[in-house]
């Protein structure tokens, strides 16, 4: 059991011991990144950087086994085998990869499924797909708490249905969707099922086998890794199903000048150089979080968010958006008679570092709370400092704006 | 400014509200009290086509035949305005010009984010386009 007062997890994170007087509460946007993946990035370019996949020299050989290991590395952390992991640059970048190429999957008057709580890059993808394809997209209603209304999907889920599109965690209120519920519920009409993870890989434990979905996706920025790099997982007849939208190098097999053939998976999704040192990052990263016991590591931050949410409970200016049932990483509030925007600009000046607007998911926010709200998200280097810290400038604001 | 100011202050008292501001927290404090100074825009102009695109929170701008309305549901916003319409009031021809050194002599410049400039530069370009 760690303390909520000292985390053992923040001296390796270098922005935050040179910087100690900010309390870092922003890291559903994107986290902080530790030493050993600066260093590893570091390492490589220093160590001699080739392309992968192309040239026999020793630079060339040295990358393509440092991706290919990063690939089983990430597979492993999510409970899948490498050749099911596909690399982008990006949770939006997979999802286009998802939206192009199930294109040919959708007639007329199917249905695509998503959720009223999805982030906008889980959202546009498949608005846009709906519109090419003349289908229908609809979302799964929350309640007035924020949880899914679970029976109006069930009620209203039929065989028109070909794509289950939604968030594990969302990252406007935190909540947990019921993923499992719904891969069963969307198999049974026949429909493949899509999880944005973005939200969810720092916070749970995430085994793709267990939430029973055909894709799954996240970016290295929200896991400690660097910007620029994310995967995306499918399974071997679900990886099948896409077409590939990018064309070029590396994912051909054979080309001609009137006509190629695809390469075999996952390269057939990977056209164009890729991110090598992105990956080589973000394996370091999910190397570094695997030197701790992921119960304890997990536990700290459950531990941290209990803390604050009892205190922003408690506090009278204090106004929740969303009260789910199960959250984790975040605490989306207001404070009473402020404007989000008028708070932002105040918790900086305190150097306490959160996120206000619309959180990227603007049709969540027009129903739980048109005017934004404020967003406390906790990474694992945070303490209970960090949430009393911005506690006491909840109460600085609050003396300003009463006067 | 030819139209009735929605403002009863000028520049210079402005000014002299922040002149014994030390912490930057008198100086928010000055201009939250600014805020209550705007008077309110009638509910009615409040329409989806008078907000001013750009700004993070809601800003309106509306103009009938007697006055230029201005008017956001943000309070630091609200201040920030009615340091806008002292200078238009003051020195129509090149206020915008004059809004930023005001904001520096009051000591405010520095405490404003990117984005935020970005959205007051949107209400200059709005007052402009009114001509």
């Amino acid at each position: 059991m760690t303390s909520l007062k000292h985390t053992p997890y923040r001296q390796y994170f270098p922005s935050l011991t040179t910087n100690n007087q900010l309390a870092y509460l922003d890291s559903a946007a994107s986290t902080q990144v530790p030493e050993a993946v600066l260093s590893a990035m570091d390492k490589y370019y220093r160590q001699g950087h080739g392309n992968v996949h192309r040239a026999s020299h020793s630079f060339a050989r040295l990358a393509t086994n440092a991706f290919e290991s990063a690939r089983k590395s990430i597979a492993q952390f999510i409970g899948a085998e490498s050749q099911n992991i596909i690399w982008t640059s990006g949770s939006t970048q997979a999802c286009n990869i998802l939206a192009r190429g199930l294109a040919q999957q959708l007639n007329q008057g199917d249905e695509i499924w998503i959720s009223e709580l999805e982030h906008h890059s889980n959202l546009v993808p498949w608005q846009q797909l709906a519109q090419q394809q003349k289908a229908k997209l609809r979302a799964i209603p929350i309640l007035e708490n924020g949880d899914l209304n679970l029976a109006y999907f069930r009620e209203n889920l039929s065989d028109k249905c070909k794509i289950v599109a939604v968030s594990q965690v969302s990252n406007a209120i935190g909540s947990i969707q019921p993923v499992p519920e719904i891969s069963r519920l969307a198999h049974q009409v026949g429909a493949k099922v899509v999880v944005d993870g973005a939200q969810a890989v720092a916070h749970l434990s995430v085994d793709v086998q267990r939430l029973g979905c055909d894709y799954y996706y996240f970016s290295g920025h929200k896991l400690y890794g660097p910007t620029g790099i994310g995967v995306l997982y499918g399974t071997e007849s679900a990886l099948e199903l896409l077409e590939p939208s990018n064309f070029g190098g590396e994912m051909i097999s054979k080309v001609a000048i009137e006509q190629s053939q695809w390469n075999s998976l996952p390269y057939r999704l990977e056209a164009g150089t890729p991110n090598i040192v992105g990956a080589i990052g973000l394996a370091a990263a999910i190397e570094f979080l695997s030197q701790f016991p992921s119960q304890q590591r997990l536990q700290h931050e459950r531990d941290l968010l209990a803390y604050a949410l009892r205190k922003l409970q408690q506090h009278p200016a204090v106004e929740l958006v969303g009260q789910p049932m199960m959250r984790t990483g975040l605490i989306a509030f207001n404070l009473r008679g402020i404007h989000p925007q008028d708070a932002a600009t105040l918790f900086d000046q305190y150097n306490v570092a959160v996120r206000c607007g619309h959180h990227c998911a603007m049709p969540l926010g027009n129903k739980l709370s048109p005017q934004g709200s404020i967003r406390l998200s906790l990474g694992l280097y945070n303490d209970q400092q960090d949430i009393d810290q911005a506690l006491e400038a909840i109460d600085k604001i609050m003396e300003l704006f009463d006067e | 400014m030819n139209k009735t100011p929605q403002i009863e202050l000028n520049l210079a008292q402005i000014e002299q509200n922040f002149a014994h501001c030390q912490a930057w927290e008198e100086r928010y404090r000055q201009l939250l009290l600014l805020a209550k100074q705007l008077q309110a825009m009638p509910e009615q102009y409040k329409q989806p086509q008078s907000l001013v695109q750009g700004c993070e929170s809601e800003v309106w701008l509306h103009q009938d035949a007697q006055q230029l309305y201005l008017d956001s549901n943000a309070r630091i916003i609200k201040g920030l305005i009615v340091i806008v319409l002292a200078c238009y009031q003051a020195q129509p021809q090149h206020p915008q010009r004059l809004f930023e050194q005001t904001l520096d002599s009051l000591g405010l410049a520095h405490h404003l984010s990117e984005s935020r400039n970005n959205g007051i530069r949107a209400i200059w370009q709005e007052i402009e386009q009114l001509g």
